[in-house]
């Protein structure tokens, strides 16, 4: 404790000092405010802000705040600009300090936007590596599975990211395991982000504003996961005039609704999305022996509580039920889902000094319940998370900005379950009650301090530390994280940049299956399951051309990972009694070279990424103590995603992708059984090396063809959109696992591929009002 | 929190069965892993019988010889000591109608005592391999033998032999099914009909063996029912009439327990796609061989019926 608190101070220290020497300059004037859609008053996130005299800029946070200090002057020409926005140009007279909100109009121009000097060129010349944000106009366009757009698909096709099986939404990230990626919603973390063992997400595409993924290089306010964090935050709300859209597809429909409660003060948006293949199956195949629906809700209100304080209120809840009737009186009833609950209150202090505080509740649940013969049985098992935090950010002035907070979680961790024979009728059967079911508790809290500095023209550092406090039943680990990243720009469109982070990560997720299953055992860190740590090295060389038209950048990383856990081998949960015992530790190693090339504006945009890499994981008690591949250690991994206009109605996207299989573990040599072989087979195995085999590649080609149109419906504006789409176009039997068998004449091992998603058409229709 | 598990592992049956019902599959070819063969030796000491070992060389997995027959070690040294002398065993076989082959072992000469302690050495031209095993199990008394059409277990759903029985107080015990019965042609295994080809219409004796072994653990001294899934079919004909058969427990030491608890387990993660398989640990021969020298001791047979 003692140690991490000397780190702290001294680390603000050092910041503080760094700063009041900058500040010792010639006269300043500030510029702050928000930059917001025109029409819906939504924040634009990463917007731009551009002074040409001076040539200096700021870009808007999550929030759709900026402030700008600069150098006094007379006059102050401004640009400010956002993808897919008519940039706007600004004269600006002023020796004091300025409140400057601007609204930008949404641009449907086809044609490249000539202004592009000012476009955010974040990538090459902010000292971060590793952070992609996700563009949320081209999600829109891009192909789908089954007419659901998915951003957590979108995802899979970013450098540096795996999926984790055909179809789901599972994701690893330069070789961590899928519990290290921390999914957010509107700062709440979304434990199970699935629907429908993960083929769909929780994440309605039109309640979401702005998706970030980082990866490496992370700032000192995230923790918590030792891989990647997923930051969504949902849209506010149009508070000019109410709007509905909504959209069909073959998995369900969704309809998201949003408007003014006080026009420009206060808005509401309420989104909500539903399966429908069980009501279908309940009126035309009512014998059908399995039964599956889901639904997410969300909502969101804010209000302007004055120039300098807004207040957000948002809720999600998730929920996906199935039913199984099997044969001989065999019932299986399964039910998963989130629900979080986040208030926050941004205050600005001043026109330097932003803060946010919230206040967040989520919980997770999973719920079984089975009945065979003449019993039922009932398991329940869940988080609750209480978290409390509040961050700033100081923008001292364009070169420096520094963030600092502090953040406390209360987890609780609940797992249940009851089994009795079926009692006569008239007499109830046992439930769980929830408020009776054991629980585990755990304390997490962290402060942290973050400095962004731009040293020089061309050389900048953005460092802090982030001490996190975890106590759980009479155990503590206070740790320290530095975190580091220096830029240096070789030209104003070229910079090559490093960064160092350690991460911790108290909360894991046992992967039980390797399917992305809602049957991941989350458990607390303790004395015996330490906390996952690892440490990432991260090199790159960031280019923009023709004006930042281009995005290009190639990135290395190496990150070792310690206390990973694992279930022992062979471990089949049934025949366990404590699952803590059935765990195995050991650490990984991943290391790859990332390529990514990306187009955002005009009529053509898309990306291409490239991944090369290698991910390899260490256990004393497996594979004989030797490193073995990472299940998901894919050597090559190439994503290409393109989306045309054609002309203002038809659009046409495509996505491609290619990767080495996955591991996995074939049976090195086979072994006579004396007594009785007939119990085996003839034959038991030897495993001489785990995941000595490789499934064959994986590779797709998606289509899309999108057609929108507008036209008028009672006197209001009315968009529509068909959206015709295949998966897997050349419809490859893309390998999902392989088993063995022996045959029963010749004896002979035989080896069998399984495949899941076959070429799939599918038909959407959205609309907008 | 059994019941949690047990639960979990239902549900992710229900789910694989469902993912495989949306999947197609086929047939294809993988390269062989690079493979050093080693030694399999499976002994055991049962009192009032002969020494029995197994002994095999393993092969690789895709291209290897799927005839037990030519991987017997036929020119090892095989020799069991004790108080009493060494016994050098000797290749013999018998032959299975069954499997239409003949089965290799070696066999001792001299009767296993009880109280004893005996000592394994496998001399494999250049490599010895020794393990030790003491006679001192006791056997138990089964109560009673009770058959149900439907049970539940990591096998699925199957019908069951109930055998109950008390554990022995005071020691680590670890136990194993056998049902001693007579077969013919008819008979199956699962859904195929695998035997007949040899047995011509003859009607032959033969040992089931449970592939599950079961410790005492948190039951000692207490009654302990082992539910066993019959490994080949029975069905009542009006020729022959009800099948019968003669149920015994084994009471097998650690070193045999722990041996068939591993290949058993590994078997069930072959079974289930989604399992980590389990890689043999080291056993009483070190890294180059797999097996164990171990000690068996049956208790008194009991007629069983299948009810039909």
């Amino acid at each position: 404790m003692h140690a991490g608190r000397e780190v702290f101070k001294t680390m603000l220290t050092i910041m503080l000092f760094l700063i009041a020497t900058s500040q010792l300059a010639a006269q300043k004037v500030t510029l702050s405010g928000f930059i917001k859609d025109e029409d819906t008053k939504e924040a634009l996130i990463g917007a731009t802000i551009y002074e040409t005299g001076l040539q200096r800029g700021s870009t808007t946070n999550e929030y759709g705040f900026f402030s700008l200090t600069l150098s006094s002057s007379d006059t102050l020409n401004l640009i400010i600009s956002y993808t897919g926005y008519t940039p706007q140009a600004r004269k600006v007279f002023s020796k004091q300090n300025i409140r400057l909100d601007v609204l930008l109009s949404s641009s449907n121009l086809l044609d490249e936007i000539e202004i592009t000097a000012t476009r955010n060129d974040d990538n090459v010349n902010r000292a971060q590596v590793g952070v992609i944000n996700v563009p949320m106009r081209e999600i829109k366009n891009l192909p789908v599975l089954a007419g659901e757009r998915d951003i957590l698909k979108i995802i899979q096709f970013l450098p540096g990211v795996q999926q984790a099986q055909e179809g789901t939404t599972g994701f690893f990230v330069r070789g961590g395991n899928t519990d290290q990626n921390l999914v957010q919603l509107d700062e709440a973390t979304v434990y199970n982000p699935n629907h429908l063992f993960g083929l769909v997400s929780t994440f309605n595409i039109n309640s979401i504003n702005d998706v970030r993924l980082i990866k490496g290089g992370f700032p000192a306010q995230y923790g918590g996961r030792l891989s990647s964090i997923l930051d969504i935050t949902m849209k506010d709300g149009n508070k000019e005039k109410t709007q509905v859209e909504g959209g069909v597809g073959l998995l369900s429909t969704n309809l998201t609704v949003q408007g003014p409660i006080v026009k420009k003060k206060a808005s509401f948006i309420v989104s909500g999305r539903r399966s429908y293949l069980d009501l279908l199956q309940r009126a035309f195949v009512p014998k059908s022996t399995t039964l599956y629906s889901f639904y997410d809700f969300n909502a969101k209100l804010n209000f302007d509580l004055g120039k300098n304080d807004k207040l957000f209120i948002s809720t999600f809840k998730g929920k996906d039920n199935g039913a199984y009737t099997g044969a001989n009186s065999l019932n299986y009833g399964i039910g998963f889902g989130n629900a979080t609950g986040t208030v926050r209150w941004n205050h600005l202090f001043g026109s330097r000094l932003f803060s946010n505080t919230s206040f967040v509740l989520n919980s997770y649940d999973l719920g079984l319940n089975t009945t065979q013969g003449n019993y039922y049985s009932l398991l329940f098992t869940g988080i609750r998370d209480v978290n409390l935090k509040s961050d700033f950010t100081w923008i001292a002035n364009p070169k420096n900005i520094v963030t600092f907070g502090a953040s406390y979680f209360y987890h609780t961790l609940l797992a249940a379950s009851v089994s009795s024979k079926i009692p006569k009728k008239g007499k109830s059967r046992l439930v769980i009650d929830k408020k009776l079911v054991p629980k585990k508790y755990a304390n997490e809290s962290a402060i942290y301090a973050n400095h962004e500095w731009e040293v020089t023209k061309n050389f900048g550092l953005n460092y802090g530390v982030r001490i996190p406090y975890y106590v759980s039943y009479k155990k503590t680990y206070v740790l320290a994280e530095p975190r580091i990243t220096a830029k240096f720009n070789l030209s104003s469109t070229t910079s090559i940049k490093g960064s160092y982070t350690v991460m911790n990560q108290f909360l894991h997720a046992v992967p039980y299956s390797t399917a992305s299953l809602p049957t991941d055992i989350w458990i607390l860190s303790s004395g015996m399951v330490k906390p996952q740590n690892s440490q990432q090295y991260t090199l790159g060389i960031f280019k923009n051309l023709q004006n930042n038209l281009f995005e290009l950048s190639v990135e290395g990383y190496y990150k070792k990972m310690k206390n990973q856990v694992l279930f022992k081998q062979g471990t089949q949960i049934v025949l366990e009694t404590v699952i803590q015992d059935q765990l195995t530790f050991g650490n990984g190693n991943s290391y790859g070279v990332e390529f990514f090339a990306k187009k955002s504006t005009g009529r053509y945009t898309g990306w291409l990424s490239y991944t090369l890499s290698k991910t390899t994981q260490s256990f004393a008690e497996l594979n004989f103590g030797n490193p073995f591949p990472f299940t998901y250690d894919r050597r090559h991994n190439l994503s290409v995603v393109s989306t045309y206009d054609i002309s203002k109605r038809w659009s046409v996207s495509a996505d491609f992708v290619f990767r080495t299989g996955s591991a996995y573990t074939l049976p090195s040599g086979r072994i006579p059984v004396g007594q009785d072989g007939t119990l085996y087979d003839g034959f038991y195995n030897d495993y001489a090396t785990k995941n000595n085999a490789r499934l064959g590649a994986y590779h797709r080609l998606d289509v899309s063809f999108s057609y929108k149109k507008e036209k008028l419906l009672f006197n209001h504006k009315y968009e529509s959109e068909l959206v015709f789409g295949v998966y897997n176009l050349y419809s490859r039997q893309n390998p999902y696992f392989v088993y063995l068998t022996v045959d029963p004449v010749s004896k002979q091992p035989q080896a069998f591929q399984a495949s899941l998603l076959p070429i799939i058409p599918s038909i959407g229709y959205n609309f907008k009002f | 929190m059994k019941i949690l598990k047990d639960n979990l592992l239902r549900y992710l049956f229900a789910v694989s069965i469902a993912t495989i019902a949306f999947s197609c599959q086929k047939e294809i070819m993988i390269p062989q892993p690079d493979y050093t063969g080693k030694v399999s030796i499976e002994g055991i000491m049962e009192p009032d019988s002969l020494p029995l070992v197994y002994l095999f060389r393993t092969v690789p997995y895709l291209t290897g010889s799927t005839n037990p027959s030519d991987l017997v070690i036929r020119d090892a040294i095989v020799k069991i000591s004790s108080v009493d002398g060494t016994d050098v065993l000797h290749l013999d076989s018998v032959y299975s109608k069954l499997d239409c082959r003949y089965n290799f072992y070696y066999k001792g000469n001299v009767k296993t005592k009880t109280n004893v302690t005996y000592k394994l050495e496998v001399v494999d031209g250049e490599k010895i391999y020794e393990a030790t095993t003491s006679t001192t199990l006791s056997k138990v008394t089964i109560d009673s033998v009770t058959y149900t059409s439907v049970f539940q277990d990591l096998y699925g759903e199957h019908e069951g032999v109930i055998t109950y029985f008390n554990d022995i107080p005071g020691e680590d015990n670890f136990y194993r099914y056998e049902m001693y019965r007579a077969v013919d042609s008819t008979v199956k295994r699962g859904e195929k009909k695998l035997y007949g080809s040899c047995l011509a219409g003859d009607t032959i004796m033969f040992t089931e063996l449970g592939r599950s072994v079961y410790n005492d653990l948190n039951l000692a001294g207490q009654q302990i029912s082992i539910v066993a899934e019959p490994a080949l079919s029975h069905n009542y004909d009006s020729l022959r009439g009800y099948v019968v058969g003669y149920v015994r427990i084994q009471s097998i030491d650690k070193a045999t327990y722990n041996f068939y608890d591993q290949t058993d387990r590994q078997k069930l993660g072959v079974y289930n796609p989604f399992v980590e398989p389990l890689f043999l640990k080291e056993g009483q021969f070190g890294k180059d061989a797999f097996g164990f020298f171990g000690s068996m001791v049956r208790s008194d047979s009991v007629y069983f019926v299948y009810p039909e």
